[in-house]
């Protein structure tokens, strides 16, 4: 079958084309220079290339512009204000015409699903191009084939894939399109191992049968080596154009000892290493001053010792007390347990990996760790000696008592002792400058301004970031915010630090700074805990693996059978060996197999059948004439009528209550507020200040109580439930809504469960740099502000990833879904009508219709 | 039927209808021309383009992040009820009324996407965005959020309008916070404060709270919001942030 479906496509399949750069040139409208200048490539049609170049060579904008998402057709200018010289062809059609011959696919999986179902975003792009909906659903079943996922429902929901299957639909999405042209801008970076592996896969099985050109920009190269045919390196030259440094086949390009392959920021592969053994082979002892990966441009400043002589410890050795250690320890979120019976030992001055694949509750076991997250059962004690690291009480002046649970501790208190490194910098950010950044940990325990301010500088210094103190740490490169999140974490001078995933989408230089960044922390006697999937790190680092995996699979590696026959059993820094490291293994429960099916859109057969937007409809049908008159008949007949409606067609009546709770919140204080302030007639029953109670008052504000409800339950009941999508389709089907706003809008609210994670851990980060103890209304504001520009961020990114897909072009789109109208859904509007004109006219007669309340 | 329903049904009677999809068209239009004559556009012509808007057609990424300025808003709107909740009573109880003083707390959405966004109809949109995604997520009012997220998209966007969406700055932001306010109370007392005159003590000490509020929050707040997002570099797609932040 499978097959079958191949075959047919083989024809429409259109040919791979060739690229070709002539002299392009691009200047953001943000930028005073060009991002890439003069620059020119030809790429034959169904080639392989890896594109390589140190950050800041242009390598994105090359990939915007084959893209079409950047420069105009003819030079000049275009809509976003960015300046374009030159061209670039896609065949015999300039970029940006030829959108939809080329599929993008980017390096964040989040930021790229407009829908929350699987399939639907696989049929976005085909829908964008104008394609018929038979052969939409043909393409979205062919492509989930070629990425492997034919298994996977489609009405799966995106928020329970994981990141290598996010990645893949992602490609999916882009094969779906039919591109002759694949352009990968590291697919692989923040992915494990075993997504990485996914995404290869996906990619090279899918050239193969397309046959289409490709272009990779990616750091690891490594499991790419098979399936590439030229390696192109691209850098400025003196006079600021953008030239090929080297262009041939990988082993031509990766044989040469002439390039800085550092200074490209690449992983030079495994094959063509010999050069940079020295590099990666030997595991050097942690505690060795030198640092062979040291790079040159991060200062060998003075170490922290000055600044934290009081805390500091020479090495492992010397320290055989564990800083933390849990005890008999459950880790998860809310109910649900991950693991439990954890024993685990912290040591100063010691590194600590915490592996196993995605989801698996590292961050989980992490964040547990620091302080952040309440431990299930057992729990997380630290040392009398983390304890005494202090804060010194503003009041008093004294020590603050403190339990040995960091969970319990205050937020200043666990700013000064665990520090959590976010795996998104900018979760952290809570300032808008770099040097406030730095300086806010000490001065929330209690440091003074100018020793704060010294220490601060120091650190900057140290690790090679004083140059932007003024800057706004949201302007920052990006692994410059990295290193700014743990400089503004080390601060507060913690004895533990906790990282995760430190070297997620970071290229092979600011790889190593991290890499040395972290080598020195541990050598000034901080204990460091990485949670990672990166091996190359965890060798480097020399540290002390701690495995989390499911129960009764193998892990990746072999380990000592006598750790493996005791899970969870601390390993004493004494046992460790240089080369091959003991490995503790965690066992976990494992993630049920989600099978998804639709929820029904309402617990009313007849309601959840009906189309969405015409739901929307007779909700407002139902509400907007009541509004005409302010009486109790009216409104009384209106709710009477509505709950038997509501009855009738299957729904019980803690299911109405149970989403109309809230209308028994606002109606009192509506009701106290006319009965106080209301038109004021009849007998006036009491009197104070402004505040009159007369007969009339009481009688608006009995019909103002009812009619909440009149108003308030359609306007609830008719539209809770119903999903975004399917309303989304309608608007656009049904009321002929632009489809450029209905699906924006809807890509953006499906946001909202990403922007609800992040909101939840900026919370935590602000815990553990120590602002929680301030104020909500201090908190409030400045939460919500980084919370937009993560927002905003993501949202710029999902507008590059739409339009990558065709999205906004000036094609007529199709539709995948169809949205129906039956003629139930005129009869849900006519009953929606006719009750509150029913209830009105019943006001009439009986001579209490009051219109807009005015008797 | 009042005029609520007849703004939205616009939309479903014909596409030209649709105040987006014609200035889409109008603008397509407009670009096409000015493209030809944009062709030897030099670097210094760009620069002084950084501050004026040169085209009012909706790009993916306007409505990308308008979007966005709606479902965060929806997040804070939802927690501002809590705010609500702990200081409108005692704020009722020191003066009648003033707890329009929180209003603001609703009605900045509109100004934001639109000081950001810089497209006409964008404070609209934005109050859209998030008065659908409440009804959806199934919030104390339902599809009331609906109605009134309109009308004060609307007020907001009425101060921009007067001057031709061509000023941005912060006396016209104020006023678009402050129109906001109107369009809230007004809301307000046209539908469930009907019971109350609206020029009573009670309906005048709640207009100028509400006014004040939305000229604070709404407008003033948001102005300074708006520059402090320029200045982080999330907005240099937008000429709003090209003002404040250039690389």
């Amino acid at each position: 079958m499978h097959r079958e479906v191949k075959e047919s496509m083989v024809d429409s399949t259109p040919h791979a084309q060739s690229i070709t750069f002539s002299q392009w040139s691009y200047r953001y409208a943000s930028r005073s220079t060009f991002s890439v200048h003069n620059f020119s490539l030809h790429i034959e049609a169904g080639q392989r290339v890896l594109l390589l170049g140190a950050s800041g060579a242009g390598k994105s904008t090359l990939m915007a512009g084959m893209a079409g998402l950047v420069g105009s057709s003819q030079a000049g200018e275009d809509e976003d204000g960015g300046i374009s010289q030159g061209e670039i062809r896609i065949g015999q059609l300039p970029a940006r015409q030829a959108v939809g011959t080329v599929g993008l696919i980017l390096q964040d999986p989040d930021a790229q699903a407009v829908f929350d179902r699987l399939a639907d975003n696989v049929a976005f792009g085909p829908e964008n191009l104008g394609v018929e909906r038979e052969e939409i659903w043909k393409r979205v079943d062919h492509s989930l084939a070629e990425v492997g996922m034919s298994s996977v429902e489609h009405d799966r929901s995106i928020l329970h894939l994981s990141g290598g299957q996010m990645q893949r639909a992602a490609l999916a999405g882009a094969l779906a399109m039919q591109p002759s042209v694949l352009l990968l801008d590291e697919p692989t970076a923040n992915l494990d191992p075993s997504g990485v592996q996914q995404v290869v896969k996906a990619v090279h099985h899918s050239v193969e049968a397309s046959g289409a050109t490709m272009v990779l920009v990616e750091h690891r190269a490594d499991p790419w080596m098979d399936m590439l045919d030229r390696v192109v390196i691209v850098a400025r030259n003196e006079e600021g154009d953008t030239c090929i440094l080297a262009d041939g086949t990988p082993s031509a390009v990766f044989s040469r000892t002439d390039i800085d392959w550092d200074a490209c920021g690449i992983w030079v592969p495994q094959q063509f290493a010999a050069s940079s053994a020295a590099l990666l082979a030997s595991p050097t002892d942690a505690t060795s001053a030198t640092l062979p990966v040291r790079s040159a441009d991060v200062p060998q400043a003075p170490s922290l010792s000055s600044a934290t002589s009081h805390t500091l410890v020479t090495r492992a050795a010397a320290q055989p007390h564990a800083i933390l250690q849990t005890h008999d320890l459950s880790i998860g979120r809310g109910e649900e347990v991950y693991a439990s019976h954890i024993n685990l030992r912290i040591y100063p001055g010691e590194v600590t990996a915490l592996v196993g694949e995605n989801g698996v509750g590292k961050s989980t076991l992490a964040l547990t760790l620091a302080g952040l997250l309440k431990p299930l059962a057992g729990q997380v004690q630290a040392s009398e000696e983390l304890r005494i690291a202090q804060v010194k009480s503003k009041k008093s002046g004294n020590l603050v008592p403190n339990s040995s649970c960091p969970q319990e501790w205050s937020s200043t208190q666990l700013a000064a002792r665990i520090s959590y490194v976010f795996q998104n910098p900018e979760h952290q950010f809570a300032t808008n400058s770099v040097l406030r950044e730095a300086q806010l940990g000490p001065l929330r325990i209690g440091m003074s301004e100018e020793q704060a301010r010294a220490r601060a500088e120091q650190l900057l210094e140290r690790f090679g970031l004083s140059a932007y103190k003024n800057a706004n740490p949201y302007t920052l490169s990006g692994g410059e915010k990295r290193r700014l999140s743990v400089v503004s974490s080390l601060a507060a001078a913690p004895r533990v630090l906790i990282l995760d995933e430190p070297t997620f989408g970071q290229d092979k230089r600011t790889w190593a700074h991290m890499v040395a960044m972290i080598r020195d922390l541990a050598h000034d006697g901080i204990a460091i805990v990485v949670v990672t999937h990166d091996e190359d790190l965890v060798e480097q680092l020399n540290a002390r693996v701690v495995r989390l995996a499911v129960e009764g699979t193998q892990p990746a590696e072999p380990s000592q059978p006598a750790q493996q026959a005791q899970p969870a059993q601390p390993v004493e820094p004494a046992q460790r060996a240089t080369i091959a490291k003991p490995v503790a293994e965690i066992s976990v429960t494992a993630v049920e197999e989600r099978v998804e099916k639709r929820k029904p859109t309402s617990p009313s057969p007849v309601l959840a059948a009906r189309n969405p937007a015409f739901r929307f409809i007779a909700a407002m049908l139902a509400s907007i004439p009541l509004v005409l008159s302010l009486d109790p008949v009216s409104a009384g007949i209106a709710t009477l009528a509505e709950l038997i409606a509501f009855l009738v067609i299957g729904y019980r009546p803690w299911e109405i209550i149970k989403r109309i709770w809230p209308l028994f919140l606002a109606s009192p204080s509506a009701l106290v507020s006319v009965i106080l302030y209301g038109k004021v007639g009849g007998q006036v029953l009491w009197q104070w200040g402004p505040a009159i109670v007369s007969q009339q008052s009481l009688w608006l504000a009995f019909a103002t109580f009812l009619r909440i409800f009149a108003i308030g339950m359609p306007a609830i009941v008719l539209i809770a439930g119903i999903d975004a999508t399917d309303l989304a389709d309608s608007l656009s089907q049904q009321l002929h809504f632009s489809d450029r706003f209905v699906y924006s809008g809807l890509a953006g609210m499906r946001l909202f469960s990403v922007i609800s994670d992040d909101w939840a851990a900026l919370s935590l980060s602000r815990r553990s740099r120590g602002l929680a103890d301030q104020s909500a209304v201090k908190r409030f504001l400045p939460q919500c502000f980084a919370l937009l520009v993560l927002s905003i961020r993501r949202s710029t990114t999902l507008a590059v990833a739409m339009q990558a897909r065709g999205f906004g072009g000036t094609t007529k789109r199709t539709h995948a879904r169809i949205s129906r109208v039956t003629g139930l859904d005129g009869v849900m509007l006519a009953i929606s009508l006719f009750i509150p004109l029913a209830s009105l006219l019943a006001a009439v007669f009986a001579g209490t219709f009051a219109f807009f309340g005015n008797a | 039927m009042p005029g609520l329903t007849t703004g939205l049904n616009g939309h479903e009677s014909a596409e030209a209808l649709s105040p987006f999809d014609s200035m889409d068209f109008i603008e397509r239009h407009k670009v096409s021309t000015t493209q030809e004559s944009a062709t030897s556009a030099s670097a210094s012509s760009a620069a002084t383009a950084v501050s004026t808007p040169r085209s009012l057609r909706w790009r993916v990424v306007d409505i990308a992040v308008a979007s966005v300025v709606g479902v965060v808003s929806a997040f804070i709107f939802w927690a501002a009820v809590f705010v609500y909740d702990f200081l409108g009573g005692p704020l009722e109880g020191a003066l009648p009324g003033l707890s329009g003083l929180l209003n603001g707390l609703w009605l900045f959405a509109g100004p934001l996407a639109l000081i950001i966004v810089r497209k006409p109809g964008a404070a609209i949109y934005a109050e859209i965005v998030a008065s659908v995604l409440e009804a959806l997520m199934g919030n104390q009012w339902g599809i009331e959020t609906l109605y009134i997220g309109f009308i004060q998209g609307l007020f907001a966007e009425l101060a921009f309008l007067f001057f031709a969406y061509k000023v941005w700055n912060l006396a016209v932001t104020t006023l678009s916070g402050t129109l906001a306010g109107l369009g809230c109370w007004g809301y307000s007392f046209f539908t469930h404060l009907q019971a109350i005159n609206w020029n009573g003590s009670y309906g005048l000490a709640n207009l100028v709270t509400t006014l004040i509020s939305g000229a604070l929050l709404s407008g003033i707040a948001m102005w300074y919001l708006a520059r402090g997002l320029g200045r982080t570099g999330a907005l240099d797609q937008f000429a709003s942030g090209r003002e404040v932040h250039k690389a």
